[in-house]
Protein backbone atom coordinates (compact mmCIF):
# COMPACT_ATOMS: atom_id res chain seq x y z
CA UNK A 1 0.00 0.00 0.00
CA UNK A 2 1.22 3.34 -0.46
CA UNK A 3 3.00 4.63 2.56
CA UNK A 4 2.38 8.43 2.43
CA UNK A 5 4.88 9.69 5.06
CA UNK A 6 7.61 7.38 3.19
CA UNK A 7 6.09 8.64 -0.43
CA UNK A 8 6.29 12.69 1.18
CA UNK A 9 9.62 12.30 1.87
CA UNK A 10 10.46 10.90 -1.85
CA UNK A 11 9.02 13.59 -3.39
CA UNK A 12 11.10 15.85 -1.10
CA UNK A 13 14.00 13.98 -1.99
CA UNK A 14 13.12 14.23 -5.22
CA UNK A 15 13.09 18.17 -5.10
CA UNK A 16 15.87 18.45 -3.34
CA UNK A 17 17.89 16.31 -6.24
CA UNK A 18 16.27 17.61 -8.83
CA UNK A 19 16.94 21.38 -7.65
CA UNK A 20 21.02 19.90 -7.35
CA UNK A 21 20.66 19.12 -11.17
CA UNK A 22 20.89 14.84 -10.22
CA UNK A 23 17.45 14.57 -12.26
CA UNK A 24 17.93 16.24 -14.83
CA UNK A 25 15.26 16.97 -17.37
CA UNK A 26 17.38 14.92 -20.26
CA UNK A 27 17.43 12.01 -17.72
CA UNK A 28 13.32 12.54 -17.76
CA UNK A 29 12.93 12.92 -21.18
CA UNK A 30 14.97 9.53 -21.61
CA UNK A 31 13.26 7.91 -19.16
CA UNK A 32 10.20 9.06 -21.32
CA UNK A 33 11.31 7.94 -24.50
CA UNK A 34 8.88 5.00 -26.09
CA UNK A 35 10.23 1.65 -26.19
CA UNK A 36 12.07 1.63 -29.99
CA UNK A 37 10.29 -1.66 -30.79
CA UNK A 38 11.35 -3.09 -34.34
CA UNK A 39 8.81 -6.03 -35.13
CA UNK A 40 9.72 -7.69 -38.00
CA UNK A 41 7.77 -6.36 -41.39
CA UNK A 42 6.59 -10.20 -41.73
CA UNK A 43 4.39 -9.84 -38.66
CA UNK A 44 2.57 -7.31 -40.39
CA UNK A 45 2.81 -8.86 -43.73
CA UNK A 46 0.84 -12.43 -42.59
CA UNK A 47 2.81 -16.08 -42.41
CA UNK A 48 2.46 -15.61 -46.36
CA UNK A 49 5.57 -13.15 -46.33
CA UNK A 50 8.21 -15.58 -45.58
CA UNK A 51 6.83 -17.94 -48.87
CA UNK A 52 6.88 -14.53 -50.93
CA UNK A 53 10.40 -13.70 -50.13
CA UNK A 54 11.68 -17.36 -50.69
CA UNK A 55 9.71 -17.54 -54.29
CA UNK A 56 10.46 -14.50 -55.66
CA UNK A 57 13.62 -15.36 -57.75
CA UNK A 58 12.45 -17.54 -60.14
CA UNK A 59 14.76 -20.47 -60.98
CA UNK A 60 14.70 -20.60 -65.02
CA UNK A 61 16.69 -24.42 -64.79
CA UNK A 62 14.89 -26.56 -62.28
CA UNK A 63 16.10 -30.11 -61.84
CA UNK A 64 15.65 -31.97 -64.72
CA UNK A 65 14.37 -35.58 -63.66
CA UNK A 66 12.33 -38.53 -64.79
CA UNK A 67 12.15 -41.97 -62.48
CA UNK A 68 10.19 -43.91 -65.23
CA UNK A 69 11.89 -47.28 -65.76
CA UNK A 70 13.47 -47.34 -69.09
CA UNK A 71 12.60 -44.00 -70.84
CA UNK A 72 13.87 -42.17 -67.74
CA UNK A 73 17.38 -41.58 -69.29
CA UNK A 74 15.49 -40.70 -72.56
CA UNK A 75 13.24 -38.60 -71.26
CA UNK A 76 15.92 -36.31 -69.36
CA UNK A 77 17.78 -36.29 -72.23
CA UNK A 78 14.86 -34.83 -73.99
CA UNK A 79 13.73 -31.94 -71.60
CA UNK A 80 17.29 -30.98 -71.25
CA UNK A 81 17.58 -30.49 -74.82
CA UNK A 82 14.06 -28.52 -75.57
CA UNK A 83 15.61 -26.49 -72.45
CA UNK A 84 18.47 -25.67 -74.06
CA UNK A 85 16.35 -24.46 -77.09
CA UNK A 86 14.58 -22.07 -75.68
CA UNK A 87 16.74 -21.07 -73.04
CA UNK A 88 17.22 -17.70 -75.37
CA UNK A 89 13.89 -16.82 -75.05
CA UNK A 90 12.46 -18.32 -72.00
CA UNK A 91 15.84 -16.45 -69.40
CA UNK A 92 15.37 -13.11 -70.00
CA UNK A 93 11.96 -13.45 -69.31
CA UNK A 94 12.92 -15.36 -66.21
CA UNK A 95 15.40 -12.96 -65.46
CA UNK A 96 12.70 -9.89 -65.78
CA UNK A 97 9.98 -11.78 -64.09
CA UNK A 98 12.07 -12.50 -60.83
CA UNK A 99 13.77 -8.76 -60.87
CA UNK A 100 9.88 -7.72 -60.84
CA UNK A 101 8.88 -10.06 -57.83
CA UNK A 102 12.26 -8.16 -55.66
CA UNK A 103 11.02 -4.96 -56.71
CA UNK A 104 7.44 -6.04 -55.60
CA UNK A 105 9.00 -7.73 -52.38
CA UNK A 106 10.77 -4.66 -51.67
CA UNK A 107 8.24 -2.38 -52.26
CA UNK A 108 5.83 -4.25 -50.05
CA UNK A 109 8.77 -4.73 -46.97
CA UNK A 110 8.72 -0.74 -47.56
CA UNK A 111 5.36 -0.34 -46.74
CA UNK A 112 5.35 -3.21 -43.91
CA UNK A 113 7.50 -0.99 -42.03
CA UNK A 114 6.49 2.64 -42.48
CA UNK A 115 2.80 0.58 -41.28
CA UNK A 116 4.65 -0.43 -38.27
CA UNK A 117 5.96 3.08 -37.54
CA UNK A 118 2.41 4.35 -38.04
CA UNK A 119 1.11 2.03 -35.47
CA UNK A 120 3.88 3.04 -32.88
CA UNK A 121 3.02 6.99 -33.56
CA UNK A 122 -0.89 6.24 -33.15
CA UNK A 123 0.10 4.18 -30.15
CA UNK A 124 2.24 7.01 -28.48
CA UNK A 125 -1.01 9.32 -29.50
CA UNK A 126 -3.19 7.39 -27.44
CA UNK A 127 -0.93 7.63 -24.72
CA UNK A 128 -0.62 10.90 -24.77
CA UNK A 129 -4.49 11.40 -25.33
CA UNK A 130 -4.73 9.22 -22.51
CA UNK A 131 -2.16 11.52 -20.43
CA UNK A 132 -3.83 15.05 -21.19
CA UNK A 133 -7.35 13.49 -20.45
CA UNK A 134 -6.54 12.67 -17.44
CA UNK A 135 -4.13 15.54 -16.31
CA UNK A 136 -8.05 17.35 -17.32
CA UNK A 137 -9.29 15.09 -15.52
CA UNK A 138 -7.56 16.54 -12.41
CA UNK A 139 -7.55 20.18 -13.20
CA UNK A 140 -11.42 19.88 -13.41
CA UNK A 141 -11.91 17.70 -10.64
CA UNK A 142 -13.49 14.61 -13.01
CA UNK A 143 -16.01 16.75 -14.30
CA UNK A 144 -14.60 16.50 -18.35
CA UNK A 145 -17.40 16.14 -20.85
CA UNK A 146 -16.51 14.56 -24.25
CA UNK B 1 -14.84 -49.42 -1.92
CA UNK B 2 -15.01 -46.97 -4.80
CA UNK B 3 -13.33 -43.57 -3.36
CA UNK B 4 -15.12 -40.28 -4.90
CA UNK B 5 -12.77 -39.01 -7.61
CA UNK B 6 -11.99 -35.50 -7.93
CA UNK B 7 -9.67 -34.96 -11.31
CA UNK B 8 -8.33 -31.67 -12.60
CA UNK B 9 -7.80 -30.61 -16.50
CA UNK B 10 -5.48 -28.51 -17.52
CA UNK B 11 -4.78 -28.07 -21.63
CA UNK B 12 -1.00 -29.24 -21.31
CA UNK B 13 0.89 -30.33 -17.80
CA UNK B 14 4.44 -28.61 -17.63
CA UNK B 15 7.21 -28.57 -14.89
CA UNK B 16 8.64 -25.49 -13.78
CA UNK B 17 5.44 -23.53 -14.01
CA UNK B 18 3.10 -22.16 -11.73
CA UNK B 19 -0.07 -23.94 -13.11
CA UNK B 20 1.16 -26.80 -13.10
CA UNK B 21 2.99 -26.80 -9.97
CA UNK B 22 -0.43 -26.00 -8.53
CA UNK B 23 -2.03 -28.85 -10.15
CA UNK B 24 0.78 -31.16 -9.23
CA UNK B 25 0.07 -30.09 -4.89
CA UNK B 26 -3.68 -30.05 -5.64
CA UNK B 27 -3.33 -33.56 -6.86
CA UNK B 28 -1.59 -34.58 -3.86
CA UNK B 29 -3.71 -32.58 -1.77
CA UNK B 30 -6.72 -34.67 -2.58
CA UNK B 31 -5.24 -37.79 -2.60
CA UNK B 32 -4.05 -37.19 0.93
CA UNK B 33 -7.53 -36.11 1.67
CA UNK B 34 -9.47 -39.67 0.70
CA UNK B 35 -10.30 -38.41 -2.98
CA UNK B 36 -9.39 -40.42 -5.92
CA UNK B 37 -7.36 -37.70 -8.36
CA UNK B 38 -6.35 -37.57 -11.52
CA UNK B 39 -4.61 -34.99 -14.06
CA UNK B 40 -6.24 -35.24 -17.77
CA UNK B 41 -4.89 -32.78 -20.37
CA UNK B 42 -4.67 -32.99 -24.15
CA UNK B 43 -2.55 -35.24 -26.35
CA UNK B 44 0.14 -32.82 -27.92
CA UNK B 45 1.56 -33.37 -31.44
CA UNK B 46 4.73 -31.60 -30.96
CA UNK B 47 5.72 -32.38 -27.11
CA UNK B 48 7.21 -29.82 -24.70
CA UNK B 49 10.87 -30.17 -23.30
CA UNK B 50 9.21 -29.24 -19.99
CA UNK B 51 5.65 -31.47 -20.08
CA UNK B 52 5.17 -33.41 -17.42
CA UNK B 53 3.77 -37.21 -18.55
CA UNK B 54 2.08 -37.75 -15.36
CA UNK B 55 -1.27 -36.15 -17.11
CA UNK B 56 -3.71 -38.93 -18.52
CA UNK B 57 -5.50 -37.88 -21.90
CA UNK B 58 -8.55 -36.24 -21.56
CA UNK B 59 -10.17 -38.68 -23.44
CA UNK B 60 -9.98 -41.54 -20.84
CA UNK B 61 -11.59 -38.93 -18.33
CA UNK B 62 -14.54 -39.14 -20.62
CA UNK B 63 -14.67 -42.87 -20.87
CA UNK B 64 -13.90 -43.04 -16.74
CA UNK B 65 -17.12 -44.97 -14.84
CA UNK B 66 -18.01 -44.43 -12.66
CA UNK B 67 -17.89 -40.50 -13.38
CA UNK B 68 -16.07 -37.73 -11.55
CA UNK B 69 -18.14 -36.35 -8.93
CA UNK B 70 -15.79 -32.86 -9.79
CA UNK B 71 -13.36 -31.39 -12.54
CA UNK B 72 -11.36 -28.94 -11.83
CA UNK B 73 -10.47 -27.33 -14.96
CA UNK B 74 -7.76 -24.88 -14.69
CA UNK B 75 -8.36 -21.91 -17.44
CA UNK B 76 -5.40 -20.14 -18.98
CA UNK B 77 -5.28 -20.99 -22.26
CA UNK B 78 -7.93 -21.52 -25.65
CA UNK B 79 -8.21 -24.95 -26.12
CA UNK B 80 -10.29 -27.69 -27.52
CA UNK B 81 -10.68 -28.99 -23.92
CA UNK B 82 -12.92 -26.50 -22.91
CA UNK B 83 -15.66 -27.49 -25.46
CA UNK B 84 -14.92 -30.91 -24.49
CA UNK B 85 -16.21 -30.97 -21.22
CA UNK B 86 -19.11 -28.49 -21.84
CA UNK B 87 -19.97 -31.48 -24.03
CA UNK B 88 -19.48 -34.09 -21.31
CA UNK B 89 -22.26 -32.42 -18.99
CA UNK B 90 -19.24 -33.64 -15.90
CA UNK B 91 -19.63 -30.66 -13.03
CA UNK B 92 -16.90 -28.93 -13.34
CA UNK B 93 -15.63 -26.41 -11.19
CA UNK B 94 -13.44 -23.79 -13.08
CA UNK B 95 -10.49 -22.20 -11.74
CA UNK B 96 -9.71 -18.79 -13.64
CA UNK B 97 -6.07 -18.29 -13.56
CA UNK B 98 -6.45 -15.44 -15.76
CA UNK B 99 -5.86 -13.85 -19.36
CA UNK B 100 -3.24 -11.16 -20.75
CA UNK B 101 -5.00 -8.79 -22.81
CA UNK B 102 -4.23 -10.08 -26.49
CA UNK B 103 -3.10 -6.47 -27.33
CA UNK B 104 0.43 -6.76 -25.33
CA UNK B 105 1.30 -8.95 -27.82
CA UNK B 106 0.66 -7.22 -31.21
CA UNK B 107 3.50 -7.62 -33.37
CA UNK B 108 5.32 -9.41 -30.82
CA UNK B 109 3.51 -12.96 -30.37
CA UNK B 110 0.82 -12.82 -33.12
CA UNK B 111 -0.02 -16.68 -32.57
CA UNK B 112 -0.14 -16.32 -28.83
CA UNK B 113 -2.39 -12.44 -29.51
CA UNK B 114 -4.38 -15.18 -31.58
CA UNK B 115 -4.82 -17.70 -28.83
CA UNK B 116 -5.49 -15.39 -26.37
CA UNK B 117 -8.30 -13.19 -28.47
CA UNK B 118 -9.76 -17.01 -28.94
CA UNK B 119 -9.88 -17.58 -25.36
CA UNK B 120 -11.34 -14.32 -24.28
CA UNK B 121 -14.07 -15.41 -26.79
CA UNK B 122 -13.94 -18.94 -25.18
CA UNK B 123 -14.14 -18.31 -21.48
CA UNK B 124 -17.76 -16.89 -21.30
CA UNK B 125 -19.25 -20.35 -23.19
CA UNK B 126 -18.44 -22.03 -19.77
CA UNK B 127 -21.27 -19.35 -18.13
CA UNK B 128 -24.32 -22.07 -17.14
CA UNK B 129 -21.73 -25.00 -17.30
CA UNK B 130 -19.81 -24.84 -14.06
CA UNK B 131 -20.79 -25.50 -10.93
CA UNK B 132 -18.33 -23.00 -9.44
CA UNK B 133 -16.25 -20.51 -11.23
CA UNK B 134 -12.95 -20.00 -8.82
CA UNK B 135 -10.49 -17.22 -9.32
CA UNK B 136 -7.04 -17.18 -8.09
CA UNK B 137 -7.50 -13.76 -6.82
CA UNK B 138 -10.18 -11.06 -5.73
CA UNK B 139 -9.08 -9.39 -8.92
CA UNK B 140 -10.29 -12.69 -11.24
CA UNK B 141 -13.16 -13.36 -9.07
CA UNK B 142 -14.36 -9.62 -10.30
CA UNK B 143 -13.26 -10.49 -13.59
CA UNK B 144 -15.64 -13.65 -14.01
CA UNK B 145 -18.68 -12.24 -12.08
CA UNK B 146 -18.88 -9.28 -14.96
CA UNK B 147 -18.74 -12.54 -17.22
CA UNK B 148 -22.04 -13.68 -15.41
CA UNK B 149 -20.25 -16.47 -13.80
CA UNK B 150 -22.56 -17.62 -10.39
CA UNK B 151 -21.41 -19.00 -7.59
CA UNK B 152 -17.36 -17.65 -8.01
CA UNK B 153 -15.19 -17.49 -5.55
CA UNK B 154 -11.26 -17.32 -4.34
CA UNK B 155 -8.65 -19.79 -4.14
CA UNK B 156 -5.83 -18.35 -3.81
CA UNK B 157 -2.79 -20.07 -6.06
CA UNK B 158 -1.15 -22.92 -4.10
CA UNK B 159 2.53 -22.08 -3.84
CA UNK B 160 4.43 -24.99 -1.92
CA UNK B 161 6.60 -22.28 0.67
CA UNK B 162 8.70 -24.62 2.46
CA UNK B 163 11.65 -24.50 -0.52
CA UNK B 164 11.75 -20.62 -0.28
CA UNK B 165 12.08 -20.89 3.48
CA UNK B 166 14.38 -23.85 3.89
CA UNK B 167 17.19 -22.83 0.87
CA UNK B 168 20.77 -23.06 1.62
CA UNK B 169 22.09 -20.21 -0.36
CA UNK B 170 24.13 -21.17 -3.55
CA UNK B 171 26.78 -19.38 -5.74
CA UNK B 172 24.93 -17.19 -7.66
CA UNK B 173 23.62 -15.50 -3.91
CA UNK B 174 27.29 -14.93 -3.00
CA UNK B 175 27.30 -12.84 -6.61
CA UNK B 176 23.83 -10.99 -6.44
CA UNK B 177 25.25 -9.97 -2.80
CA UNK B 178 28.00 -8.16 -4.33
CA UNK B 179 26.56 -4.90 -5.06
CA UNK B 180 22.65 -3.45 -4.61
CA UNK B 181 20.76 -5.12 -7.19
CA UNK B 182 17.00 -4.61 -7.72
CA UNK B 183 15.53 -8.61 -9.08
CA UNK B 184 12.20 -9.01 -11.39
CA UNK B 185 10.53 -12.40 -11.86
CA UNK B 186 8.58 -13.96 -14.59
CA UNK B 187 8.25 -14.78 -18.46
CA UNK B 188 9.83 -11.24 -20.54
CA UNK B 189 6.56 -10.09 -22.02
CA UNK B 190 5.26 -6.72 -22.66
CA UNK B 191 2.74 -6.97 -20.18
CA UNK B 192 5.01 -6.91 -17.88
CA UNK B 193 7.01 -3.96 -18.32
CA UNK B 194 10.63 -4.47 -18.05
CA UNK B 195 11.31 -2.18 -19.56
CA UNK B 196 9.83 0.49 -17.00
CA UNK B 197 12.32 -1.78 -14.63
CA UNK B 198 14.84 -0.60 -16.70
CA UNK B 199 13.62 2.69 -16.40
CA UNK B 200 13.70 2.73 -12.83
CA UNK B 201 17.10 1.57 -12.88
CA UNK B 202 18.44 4.40 -14.42
CA UNK B 203 16.63 6.35 -11.96
CA UNK B 204 17.80 4.53 -9.33
CA UNK B 205 21.78 4.74 -10.51
CA UNK B 206 21.32 8.28 -11.07
CA UNK B 207 19.86 9.84 -7.90
CA UNK B 208 20.54 6.80 -5.36
CA UNK B 209 23.14 4.31 -5.97
CA UNK B 210 25.22 4.61 -9.17
CA UNK B 211 26.69 0.68 -8.56
CA UNK B 212 22.77 -0.32 -8.51
CA UNK B 213 21.87 -3.59 -11.05
CA UNK B 214 18.47 -4.75 -12.57
CA UNK B 215 18.68 -9.10 -12.68
CA UNK B 216 15.99 -10.35 -14.50
CA UNK B 217 14.94 -13.38 -14.03
CA UNK B 218 12.66 -15.45 -16.50
CA UNK B 219 12.38 -17.00 -20.27
CA UNK B 220 13.76 -14.11 -22.24
CA UNK B 221 14.13 -15.37 -25.69
CA UNK B 222 10.64 -16.63 -26.98
CA UNK B 223 10.00 -13.11 -27.44
CA UNK B 224 12.92 -11.89 -29.41
CA UNK B 225 11.18 -8.40 -31.03
CA UNK B 226 10.21 -7.08 -27.44
CA UNK B 227 13.89 -8.01 -25.95
CA UNK B 228 15.59 -6.89 -28.14
CA UNK B 229 13.32 -3.64 -27.96
CA UNK B 230 14.90 -3.64 -24.10
CA UNK B 231 18.34 -4.16 -24.95
CA UNK B 232 18.22 -1.21 -27.54
CA UNK B 233 16.99 0.55 -24.38
CA UNK B 234 19.61 -0.63 -22.07
CA UNK B 235 21.94 0.59 -24.50
CA UNK B 236 20.05 4.02 -24.79
CA UNK B 237 20.22 4.89 -21.19
CA UNK B 238 23.88 3.50 -21.13
CA UNK B 239 23.36 0.46 -18.51
CA UNK B 240 25.66 -2.14 -20.21
CA UNK B 241 25.90 -4.87 -17.52
CA UNK B 242 24.31 -3.17 -14.94
CA UNK B 243 21.16 -5.21 -16.43
CA UNK B 244 21.35 -8.73 -16.61
CA UNK B 245 19.19 -11.26 -18.30
CA UNK B 246 19.29 -14.53 -16.80
CA UNK B 247 16.53 -16.33 -18.50
CA UNK B 248 14.81 -19.39 -17.09
CA UNK B 249 17.20 -20.47 -13.91
CA UNK B 250 16.81 -23.89 -12.03
CA UNK B 251 14.63 -23.30 -8.65
CA UNK B 252 18.31 -23.23 -6.62
CA UNK B 253 18.97 -20.45 -8.68
CA UNK B 254 15.85 -18.66 -8.31
CA UNK B 255 16.01 -19.11 -4.65
CA UNK B 256 19.61 -17.64 -4.07
CA UNK B 257 18.57 -14.64 -6.52
CA UNK B 258 15.45 -14.34 -4.23
CA UNK B 259 18.09 -14.48 -1.15
CA UNK B 260 20.20 -12.37 -2.20
CA UNK B 261 18.54 -9.40 -4.10
CA UNK B 262 17.94 -5.91 -2.45
CA UNK B 263 15.04 -5.98 -3.69
CA UNK B 264 11.99 -7.05 -5.77
CA UNK B 265 10.60 -5.19 -8.38
CA UNK B 266 7.28 -5.11 -10.44
CA UNK B 267 6.23 -2.82 -12.80
CA UNK B 268 3.98 -5.06 -14.64
CA UNK B 269 0.72 -3.81 -15.85
CA UNK B 270 -1.64 -6.74 -16.15
CA UNK B 271 -1.34 -9.46 -13.66
CA UNK B 272 -3.55 -12.61 -12.34
CA UNK B 273 -1.64 -13.12 -9.31
CA UNK B 274 1.64 -12.42 -9.53
CA UNK B 275 3.28 -15.49 -7.85
CA UNK B 276 6.63 -13.67 -8.01
CA UNK B 277 5.28 -10.88 -5.39
CA UNK B 278 4.30 -13.94 -2.96
CA UNK B 279 7.57 -15.54 -3.34
CA UNK B 280 9.70 -12.63 -2.69
CA UNK B 281 7.02 -11.95 0.37
CA UNK B 282 8.24 -15.49 1.71
CA UNK B 283 11.88 -14.47 1.27
CA UNK B 284 11.27 -11.62 3.36
CA UNK B 285 12.50 -9.54 0.34
CA UNK B 286 11.68 -5.75 0.34
CA UNK B 287 8.63 -5.02 -2.56
CA UNK B 288 8.23 -2.03 -4.72
CA UNK B 289 5.55 -2.55 -6.93
CA UNK B 290 3.05 -0.38 -9.35
CA UNK B 291 -0.31 -1.32 -8.27
CA UNK B 292 -1.97 -2.95 -11.35
CA UNK B 293 -4.95 -4.90 -11.81
CA UNK B 294 -4.07 -8.32 -9.26
CA UNK B 295 -1.07 -7.06 -7.94
CA UNK B 296 -3.10 -4.79 -4.90
CA UNK B 297 -4.70 -7.87 -3.95
CA UNK B 298 -1.62 -10.40 -3.94
CA UNK B 299 -0.03 -7.92 -1.76
CA UNK B 300 -2.74 -6.86 0.82
CA UNK B 301 -0.82 -4.24 3.20
CA UNK B 302 2.77 -5.50 1.76
CA UNK B 303 5.58 -4.07 -0.31
CA UNK B 304 6.17 -0.31 -0.89
CA UNK B 305 2.98 0.21 -3.83
CA UNK B 306 3.37 3.42 -5.90
CA UNK B 307 1.15 4.73 -8.43
CA UNK B 308 2.22 6.39 -11.60
CA UNK B 309 5.20 5.98 -12.82
CA UNK B 310 7.46 8.65 -11.75
CA UNK B 311 10.81 6.46 -12.14
CA UNK B 312 13.08 9.07 -9.91
CA UNK B 313 9.72 9.15 -7.06
CA UNK B 314 9.89 5.34 -7.22
CA UNK B 315 13.57 5.14 -7.00
CA UNK B 316 13.60 7.53 -3.72
CA UNK B 317 10.26 5.94 -2.13
CA UNK B 318 12.52 2.31 -2.37
CA UNK B 319 15.90 4.30 -1.23
CA UNK B 320 13.28 5.49 1.37
CA UNK B 321 12.41 2.14 2.33
CA UNK B 322 15.31 0.46 2.00
CA UNK B 323 17.18 2.84 4.44
CA UNK B 324 15.23 2.99 6.82
CA UNK B 325 14.69 0.26 8.93
CA UNK B 326 11.26 0.82 11.18
CA UNK B 327 9.52 1.23 7.88
CA UNK B 328 11.81 -2.05 6.20
CA UNK B 329 10.64 -4.18 8.84
CA UNK B 330 7.26 -3.00 9.00
CA UNK B 331 7.03 -3.63 5.11
CA UNK B 332 8.39 -7.16 5.18
CA UNK B 333 6.41 -7.86 8.51
CA UNK B 334 3.21 -7.28 6.35
CA UNK B 335 4.80 -9.53 3.65
CA UNK B 336 5.24 -12.30 6.03
CA UNK B 337 1.33 -11.76 7.51
CA UNK B 338 0.00 -12.04 3.71
CA UNK B 339 2.36 -14.91 2.85
CA UNK B 340 0.45 -16.70 5.83
CA UNK B 341 -2.58 -16.12 4.43
CA UNK B 342 -1.47 -17.30 1.44
CA UNK B 343 0.01 -20.59 2.87
CA UNK B 344 -0.75 -23.59 0.48
CA UNK B 345 -2.66 -25.52 3.89
CA UNK B 346 -5.35 -22.96 3.97
CA UNK B 347 -5.76 -23.07 0.25
CA UNK B 348 -6.08 -26.26 -0.18
CA UNK B 349 -8.46 -26.53 2.73
CA UNK B 350 -10.49 -24.00 1.60
CA UNK B 351 -10.67 -26.22 -1.71
CA UNK B 352 -11.95 -29.09 0.13
CA UNK B 353 -14.68 -26.95 2.41
CA UNK B 354 -15.72 -25.13 -1.09
CA UNK B 355 -15.76 -29.33 -2.72
CA UNK B 356 -18.03 -30.17 0.26
CA UNK B 357 -20.03 -26.85 -0.25
CA UNK B 358 -21.32 -28.73 -3.33
CA UNK B 359 -21.25 -31.97 -1.74
CA UNK B 360 -18.47 -33.74 -2.92
CA UNK B 361 -16.83 -35.52 -0.16
CA UNK B 362 -13.88 -37.78 0.25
Amino acid sequence: MPDEPLLERARQSVAAKTARGVYTPELRAALAEPLDMRPDPSLVAGVAWPEAVRTAPIDGEPPVDSTRPVVGPVVRFAKRLIRRSLRWWLQPVVDQVSRHNHAVVEVLGAHNREILELRREVERLRRRVAELEAEADAATGGSRTA
Amino acid sequence: MTRTAVHQVVPILLHSDAIGDELRTIRSALRERGFDSEIYALPQTVPYPNQDHSARLLDELFAAAPPPAAVIFHYAISSPATDALVASGLPVVLIHHNLTPPHWFHLVDPSFEANLAAAEAELPRLVGHVRLALGDSEYNRLELEEMGFSPTGVLPIVLDQRPYREHRPGPLHAEIATAPTLLTVGRVAPNKRIEDCIRLLAAYRAGVDPRARLWVVGDADRLPVYRDALLRLVASLRLGDAVRFLGRVSQEAMLDCYHGATAYVTMSEHEGFCVPLLEAMVCDLPILAHPATAVPYTLGDAGLQVPGKDFPLMAEALAALLADPEARERSLEAGRRRAAELAPERSLEHLVDLLGSLGVRP
